[in-house]
């Protein structure tokens, strides 16, 4: 993640994972330090670390899904909060590069957003409503 | 002979420039926001001079460039030799679309307008320099992303008719907003267009620019 501010994004994610009993452990690797929303109750640490995990990365931003491709996790994910590539200016290597990579699978939030992925960028997505836990420990 | 280009970004100046170098000519790409105009007529003592598009203040800059004995040449999107044309392209799965846009000029209302008809029922993609609101929108393309986009491509969606010919070429679908602006499909090459040029000019014919096309696409 860029960061846990206290965005729509972060306030979603807080809300999801700061249960107290979580099934699975639960890692943030930030690029940046932000105040979140309220106080994370799962490991947050610097983005450098992931480039050493081995488990399931999920990259929630265009920013962390480049670093991604770097990374060696057990699989990757990449989950499309909104369609950063309409709101920011890309070359279409960069974009081509990540939404049309095969070892990055894509997670939207709507069936509407699954649409406009497979239309624009041929690809199938997977669906997980603003970071449902329950959805996202089935990965 | 000197010939001048000023504007070395610009993808019409780029084939052109090496078709004239490839002819045996003295070429400077002069960067008129670098260079005075007279630090350049001294250095480079140029015949010809390219210019891009028409600017303020273009007829002091002609009338000046005439007094040294340089004549003035506008390129306009009419004689246009696609860029796309001279990398020929590959056809790329990523890239496949029913519709292609290049988005090579300012985006209008008009034009989103425009787009917005021509989508409903098609997959659209729209690549280019100048960013358009909508998500079929999908990067600044390099000229090699160009060439294999349409390539790809079933259609290519036109606005001003810059991209006609390169239809034509590659025996794509084309439909323009404003058909009938233009002409017959050109298919000049960049060393055919330099041809053009220097017969405009009462120069003798370059029948040996035609030979060095001939040499280097072999």
């Amino acid at each position: 993640m860029d960061k846990i501010g206290f965005d729509d994004m972060g306030l979603a994610f807080i809300a999801n994972f700061n249960r107290q009993n979580l099934d699975v452990d639960t890692i943030a690797f930030i690029q940046d330090y932000d105040r979140p929303p309220s106080i994370p109750r799962f490991a947050v640490m610097q983005e450098k670390e992931a480039y050493n995990y081995s488990g399931i990365l999920v990259a929630t931003s265009f920013n962390s899904a480049q670093k991604l491709k770097y990374m060696r996790p057990a699989k990757k994910y990449f989950y499309l909060w909104s369609l950063e590539w309409v709101h920011d200016l890309y070359t279409v290597d960069e974009l081509s590069d990540i939404y049309q990579n095969d070892e990055i699978t894509l997670i939207v939030r709507s069936e509407q957003h699954q649409n406009l992925i497979k239309s624009i960028w041929d690809k199938d997505a997977l669906i997980i409503e603003d970071f449902n836990y329950e959805k996202f420990i089935q990965l | 002979m000197n010939i001048v280009f000023s504007a070395a970004n610009h993808h019409q100046i780029q084939p052109l420039a090496a078709a004239f170098v490839a002819a045996g000519d003295n070429v400077v790409i002069w960067n008129p926001h670098k260079k005075p105009i007279n630090d350049m007529l001294d250095e480079a003592k140029p015949n010809l001079l390219f210019h891009p598009y028409v600017r303020k203040g273009y007829e002091m800059e002609v009338d000046y460039l005439k007094q040294h004995g340089c004549q003035s040449l506008f390129l306009t999107n009419d004689s246009c030799a696609n860029i796309a044309q001279f990398w020929k392209g590959t056809p790329n799965t990523k890239y496949a679309a029913d519709l292609l846009y290049i988005s090579d000029i300012q985006v209008t209302q008009d034009i989103i307008k425009y787009l917005l008809e021509c989508r409903e029922g098609y997959k659209l993609r729209i690549i280019g320099q100048y960013p358009v609101s909508m998500p079929e929108y999908v990067g600044v393309p390099t000229i090699r992303n160009i060439a294999d986009s349409i390539k790809s491509c079933n259609t290519i969606l036109d606005y001003h008719g810059h991209w006609e010919a390169e239809a034509y070429r590659q025996g794509k679908g084309y439909y323009c907003a404003y058909p009938d602006v233009k002409k017959q499909p050109s298919t000049l090459t960049s060393f055919e267009l330099a041809a053009l040029y220097l017969n405009e000019l009462n120069l003798p014919t370059t029948d040996y620019l035609f030979a060095k096309q001939k040499e280097i696409m072999s």
